[in-house]
Formats: structure tokens, C-alpha cells, sequence
């Protein structure tokens, strides 16, 4: 049984792949957005795009001179780069940030939803406000980016989401409750949102992150961070370039399969 | 034939005893048995020296409390190597033997025996003419490092520490030097002259990185003349200011002395934690040894103070901590060193740790440590304070103030939007708690064994030895070469460990100790 979406899926992929025939990098003119993009693994996912060859945009809140380097390490692989500065926080933030790139760029074709918050208080602490306060940046943003960016996709008929979750959404590991249950909800969101528009050629994808350098390692007690690394089969935190690589491979043309995945990425660690 | 008159009559001892040791005649200092016996609710130390005869000091003025003490223990941890064969027993195989039971918690360097004070309670023999070289500091250090990896503090003492010509240097080896990062916070113990009275001293002592152990021993007039020889009142708190406006870390010092200052624990306290630079107050009764405390009373017997002297007077002048407040600290001897934690709440108030959290997993996150800092113990510890707090039938207003102040401590603290690095949350974590120790060094009077046994305040030799503090300050000291050049060699020496000696490291290199 075929219908018109599917085509559409067959089609787009053939495209990707005739796309990528013709680039010098993995996301070749592709244009990329990037939220929380001025540290840790969010940088490390700008600087691989750029020297794939893709035009960078990416918000930043308040570490101005994270920006600052995030856009020389752009500009410095000859990419195009556009800095938003964004409270992903608020509501309306979200659209107005896909505008701004398809303002400039024509359109948004990688969406990385990187930006998120955590902070280790015991559940027992948490009030409703703390939770609601996580929810709003690491599920409700991502929500809302979606939905914003994946109307020019599905129009285009082609399209790349990557999420940027973490081993707490699927493990039982020590951290924070709101953090996990955050992160288990961008899971969801993934698998379901994937299975909705990958009919149209957008694919829709989640890294569950182990512990990376920068970001949110500082949330981590010293101790837990040691037990991860003697837990990790490479013995060692990721860095956030390796993000960055796998990142621009789900992104680019070349995936054409693989969608709805929520991708455990931490070095083997031990559950 | 003649018949007594009366049937002679056994009579009791009058003192229960409770267990055997060997300490040292006050006199000759030569190593004789010791017991330890339970009398009028407090525990005494009674010796015989067959020259000197018959010496009694008391050594914890409640039973109760030091029975309870001892009945807390956990295994010592191994120093990475030992230096000294056991050859003639405790205490005469110094450097360590291989019978010593702790690894060097707070290693102690004596730079210098020189000093511009004559302090009447000095414990050292400063002989105005030893400056250490550059080269041996960096080899005592070496060796101290390659013994123990890492240690959380390192203590330079003399003397005068401050006065050595090459101060900085020893202290840039320790911090930047091949080592770097191995020391987590390296002490300086000082009268604080040099930073009351000499501004660029004071600024690059700041930059340094150091912590000042600054002797605090009043806040009164006349009281420094008394136990320093000469009123420091006004140095003291000039040193202070100056500590305040270039923010130097701080450890206070006291020295206290049962008549002299005993009357001001509770306000040297109150000073030191009002004090943002201060982490901890190290509180140290006097003890009988050394050029000033060897002759400070002729007869130190009814004016010592022991432990549980000191936490009752705590207890009293401070109205806020208590006598339960405190505990052994399990990586020491429990005679040796006692302590209590404190965390500061949102309106400002100290709590002491023990009255919110478990006491035995209080005891358990403590043990082996110098410094409070971030493990599983410490972690499970506030966690189920936390729980039990929050799930008590009745919480008090006083349960919800804590509560309030760990959860803005934590998200302060460890959260994304205001990344910290590792030293930053070390920093915030100590600007959040301090700590108060009870620091009690033996003198010949109170030496004993099984104290030294557990020592882990040592003294670093510069040929790598370590010695346990008080085994060094009441029978190596006065033999010391460096200060005493024409002192008779130690009777018998400490025979090194050779290289064949060394056993072989195995897997599990604990030796079996029973609890």
C-alpha cells in the first residue's frame, strides 16, 4: 500500500542522497539551528557543522562570550553564522527564533535541540515551580521548536531533528527528578513526533548523552561524575565535538533510515 | 612468741583499671609501662619510673564519655610506604614503622627554628639557628608526596615560618611546583606579624594561595602576655583587618590554657564564625611540652584540660553549640582529635551537623578526613537528613530553616544556569560550613602509645621520615641534629626500611584489622 506522504518520504531521501553526492561536507548547505549554543556540547555541535560545510544559526542566553567564541569557531570554518540571542524559556521565544533563521536563511533543514537546564536538588525538595521551571526550557522549548521549525520541512519535505536528551531519561541513575523526567519527555516527544512527520521527510531523532565536558557536567557532584567514569568502558567524559559528529551525521542527507531513534551515547557505560 | 596485735588488713586500689599501655617517665623520658585507670568518674594515667618513681595525671575528666570515644573506631588507611623496621617498639621506630596504624593526614614541615616570639606555651625548642634549604624542602616534600599521592592539607611550621628567607619559594614548590594540585590547601602557621604589619608580605601571601593558621588565643587585653610573653592584642586584630579586606583564607588558632583563656572559647567561636575568611577554628589546649610548656606550670597536674573539659566549656560559653556537638574525629585517635561541623542557614545562623543528621553516618562521612568535600558518605548523610527532616511528623520551624537552606544551597550550587568549576563549588561549599576542631597533642606527662599509634599529625624529616607529632615533640625533638648539633644520637635509632624489606603489594593491601 503506497500513499502520497510516503512517496514524498522515498522521494526526499533520493534527493538527500543526490545532495550529499555533490557536498564537500556532511551537511553541505544545509542550514542548521542550534539552540544553547555557546557552551559545552552545544558549541561542539556548531563547530562540527560548520566544518561540514553548513550555515550556522544558534541561540544563546546569557554567556555572551560563549557566543562570542561559538561564533569565531563558525566564522573560523568559513561557515555563515547567525547568533540569536533567545530566552527559550518564554513561550513565544521558540517561533521567533525558527523566523529569524528562515528570515535570513530561507528556511531552518537541522534543528538540534540542544538548550537545557538542571540543577541537583532532591525530589523531595522540589516545589511545582522547580519543576515547571525545568520543564519549560528541556521539554517545552523543544515542543515548541518543533513545531515551529517542521512546518517549512514538511513543506519542503525534508527535514532533520535531533534532540539532545540524557542517560537520565532512561537509566536509573543518580539525578535530579525533574532533569530525568524532563529529558524522558523529549524521548517521547521523539519517537511519537518521528512516527507523525518521517512520512514526510523528516526524520526525527534523540541522543541520550552520557556525561560531556562543559554544560551540564558542572550540575554534577564530584563523586558521581567519578563513578560514571569508572562505569565508562572508555574510562573518560565525552568531549562535545563527538557530539557534534554524530549529530551532523543524523542531520545530514546521508541518514535517510534512521528515525525515531533515541540513540544511548556514553561511551559504554554500565546501567 | 609475739602476735600482732591486729590482722594486717588488704586493702583496695583506688582506681578500677581499664587497660595497660606504655607512655614515657616526664623526667628521664625513657619508655615505661602505664595503666589507664577509672576513678571519681574520671580516667587517669598512672606510671612508675623506676629512677623518677610515681607520676598520676588525669586524662579525660568523664569516664563515660571516653569510654563512649573509644567504643568508635575505623581501619586507618596505609601510607603508600613505611620508612622505619619495627625494631624496638612503640614509640622508639619513628618514620613510620610498619606498626603504625594511620597514614599522614596533616603533614607538618618546620622550615626554620628561628622566631621573634618567646612564647611561654611554646611546644617546639627554637634555637634561633636552622633555616631549611630549598633543596631539602623539595626532598622532604618529594618523599611526602611519593608516601602518601595526595594530601588534602600540608602544614608549614617552625619557628616562624614567615621569617625564612625563602618562604615563598617553599610555598610556590608545594603549590606550582612538580606537584601541583596534589596539595589541596597548604596552611601556614603564623603569629601573623608579617601580615598585620607588612602590606606587600600580605598581598603576595594572598596571591600565593595560602591559608593562614593564625594563633588566636584571646580577645582581651593582658591575656597574650601571659601565655606569648608579650601583649599581641593589637597585631592580632590588625591581622585580622588585614585577613578581611584582601579575603586570605583562615584557619584560627587558639592555644588554650585551663585559667589563662579557658574563659573565652565560646567568644574565640563566635569571632571565627562571623568571620567569612575563617573555614575552621582549631582549638588546641596547652600541652606541657616544648621550651615554654615543659616549665609553663611545674607541675601540670590541675591545669590540664582535657577533652571533654573543653567541649563542656564550649557548651557553656558559647549557648549555642553543645557537649554532644562534638566528636572523635575516627581517622585520629579519639583523645586526639574532636570535632563538629557546622552549616550555615539562610538567616545567617550556624547549626552544627550532628543535631540534623545521623550521628553514625555523621561519624562514617567524616572518618580519614581533614576537610569536608563531596563522596557517597557525605552525600547518603545529607540526603537522609534531608528525608527525615521532610517526613517527620511535626516539622518545626526550625526543620523547615534547614530544609530551606540546603535545597537554595544545592541549587546554588550545583545548577547550569550559573556553571561552577570544581574549586568554585569547593570554595562555595566551605564559605557555606565550617568546622570546629578540638586538637589535643600529648606531653610526657599524658604521652601514650596507643594514641601515637593512631597518630596522623606527623612531622616530615627531611631525609622523607614522618613522625608522629607527639612522638617527635616529647622524645625526638631534643635529638634532632638540625636544631641540636651536639645533641647525644637517639638511643636505640630507627633502622630504615630496606628495599628487601618492602612487602609486595597485593590487591588488597589493607591489613585485617578487627572492629
Amino acid at each position: 500500500m503506497s500513499n502520497g506522504a510516503e512517496d514524498s518520504s522515498r522521494k526526499a531521501s533520493r534527493e538527500d542522497a543526490a545532495q550529499d553526492d555533490g557536498g564537500h561536507g556532511l551537511l553541505s548547505g544545509q542550514r542548521v539551528l542550534v539552540t544553547g549554543g555557546s557552551s559545552g556540547i552545544g558549541q561542539g555541535i556548531c563547530a562540527v557543522a560548520a566544518r561540514e560545510g553548513a550555515r550556522v544559526a544558534f541561540t544563546w542566553h546569557r554567556g555572551r562570550e560563549g557566543a562570542e567564541e561559538t561564533r569565531a569557531q563558525v566564522e573560523a570554518a568559513g561557515a555563515e553564522c547567525l547568533p540569536i540571542q533567545a530566552n527559550l524559556s518564554e513561550p513565544a521565544a521558540a517561533a521567533r527564533t525558527v523566523a529569524a533563521v528562515e528570515e535570513a536563511w530561507g528556511g531552518v533543514d537541522v534543528l538540534v535541540n540542544n538548550a537545557a537546564v538542571s540543577e541537583s536538588v532532591p525530589f523531595i525538595l522540589l516545589e511545582d515551580e522547580d519543576l515547571l521551571e525545568v520543564m519549560e526550557l528541556n521539554f517545552m522549548s523543544v515542543f515548541r521548536l518543533c513545531r515551529a521549525a517542521v512546518r517549512g520541512m514538511i513543506r519542503r519535505k525534508r527535514g532533520r531533528i535531533v534532540n539532545i536528551s540524557s542517560i537520565a531519561s532512561c537509566r536509573a541513575i543518580p539525578g535530579p527528578v525533574h532533569y530525568a523526567a524532563s529529558k524522558g519527555a523529549v524521548d517521547g516527544l521523539t519517537r511519537s513526533l518521528a512516527h507523525e512527520v518521517g512520512p514526510y521527510g523528516v526524520l526525527v531523532n534523540a541522543i541520550t548523552a552520557g556525561i560531556f565536558d562543559g554544560g551540564l557536567r558542572s550540575t554534577i557532584p564530584e563523586h558521581h561524575q567519578q563513578r560514571y567514569l569508572s562505569g565508562c568502558a572508555l574510562s573518560r567524559f565525552g568531549q562535545p565535538a563527538e557530539c557534534g559528529e554524530l549529530v551532523a551525521w543524523l542531520g545530514s542527507p546521508r541518514n535517510t533510515y534512521m528515525n525515531g531513534a533515541v540513540l544511548v551515547f556514553d561511551g559504554g557505560t554500565l546501567t | 612468741m609475739q602476735f600482732p596485735l591486729s590482722v594486717p588488713q588488704k586493702s583496695e586500689r583506688d582506681a578500677a583499671f581499664l587497660s595497660y599501655t606504655r607512655s614515657i617517665c616526664p623526667t628521664c623520658k625513657k619508655v615505661i609501662d602505664a595503666h589507664i585507670v577509672l576513678r571519681d568518674g574520671a580516667v587517669h594515667m598512672q606510671k612508675k619510673c623506676p629512677r623518677h618513681g610515681y607520676f598520676e595525671v588525669e586524662i579525660s575528666s568523664d569516664a563515660d564519655y571516653y569510654m563512649k570515644s573509644l567504643s568508635y573506631t575505623k581501619p586507618g588507611t596505609l601510607p603508600l610506604r613505611f620508612a622505619t623496621r619495627v625494631e624496638h617498639g612503640c614509640p622508639l621506630d619513628c618514620g613510620l614503622c610498619e606498626d603504625h596504624l594511620q597514614h599522614t593526614c596533616s603533614p607538618i614541615l618546620e622550615i626554620n627554628d628561628r622566631c621573634d616570639l618567646t612564647c611561654p606555651v611554646c611546644i617546639v625548642r627554637n634555637q634561633q639557628r636552622y633555616s631549611m634549604s630549598l633543596e631539602e624542602f623539595q626532598t622532604a616534600v618529594d618523599k611526602l608526596i611519593e608516601s602518601e599521592g595526595e594530601l588534602p592539607i600540608m602544614l608549614l611550621s617552625g619557628g616562624e615560618p614567615t621569617l625564612h628567607p625563602k618562604f615563598f619559594e617553599f610555598c610556590d614548590y608545594v603549590l606550582r611546583g612538580p606537584h601541583a594540585g596534589k596539595v589541596k590547601r597548604l596552611l601556614i602557621s603564623t603569629h601573623g606579624r608579617l601580615i598585620a604589619n607588612d602590606r606587600k608580605f600580605a598581598e603576595r601571601f594572598k596571591a600565593g594561595g595560602m591559608y593562614a593558621s593564625l594563633q588566636f588565643d584571646t580577645l582581651k587585653p593582658g591575656v597574650y602576655p601571659k601565655i606569648r610573653g608579650v601583649e599581641l592584642i593589637d597585631m592580632k586584630m590588625k591581622c585580622i583587618e588585614v585577613i578581611k579586606e584582601l579575603d586570605i583564607p583562615t584557619v584560627l588558632v587558639p592555644t588554650v590554657s585551663k585559667g589563662d583563656n579557658s574563659d573565652e572559647l565560646g567568644a574565640l567561636i563566635d569571632f571565627g564564625v562571623e568571620l567569612d575568611q575563617v573555614s575552621s577554628i582549631v582549638i588546641q589546649p596547652m600541652a606541657h611540652t616544648g621550651d615554654g610548656g615543659d616549665g609553663y606550670h611545674g607541675n601540670p597536674a590541675g591545669h590540664r584540660l582535657t577533652m571533654p573539659e573543653v567541649h563542656e566549656l564550649i557548651a557553656e560559653q558559647s549557648g549555642w553549640l553543645k557537649r554532644d556537638s562534638f566528636h572523635p574525629v575516627p581517622c585520629s585517635h579519639a583523645s586526639c582529635y574532636t570535632a563538629t561541623y557546622l552549616f550555615r542557614m539562610e538567616d545567617g545562623r550556624y547549626v552544627p551537623l550532628p543535631e540534623f543528621v545521623n550521628v553514625r553516618q555523621y561519624l562514617d562521612a567524616m572518618a580519614n578526613r581533614a576537610v569536608i568535600r563531596s563522596d557517597d558518605a557525605l552525600e547518603k548523610m545529607i540526603l537522609d537528613a534531608i528525608t527525615e527532616l521532610w517526613s517527620a511528623t511535626k516539622v518545626g520551624e526550625g526543620s523547615e530553616v534547614i530544609l530551606k537552606s540546603l535545597k537554595n544551597f544545592l541549587k546554588d550550587t550545583y545548577n547550569s544556569r550559573n556553571p561552577l568549576s570544581a574549586s568554585e563549588i569547593e570554595r562555595r561549599t566551605e564559605a557555606r560550613s565550617k568546622a570546629i576542631f578540638i586538637h589535643a597533642f600529648m606531653d610526657p606527662w599524658d604521652l601514650d602509645v596507643a594514641r601515637l599509634k593512631k597518630c596522623c599529625t606527623h612531622y616530615v624529616m627531611p631525609d622523607g621520615r614522618l613522625m608522629p607529632g607527639c612522638s617527635y615533640n616529647n622524645l625526638y625533638r631534643h635529638k634532632d641534629q638540625r636544631f641540636f648539633p651536639h645533641a647525644e644520637p637517639l638511643s636505640p635509632m630507627p633502622v630504615p626500611v630496606t628495599a628487601e624489606d618492602r612487602p609486595p603489594v597485593t590487591s588488597s593491601p589493607r591489613l585485617p584489622i578487627v572492629q
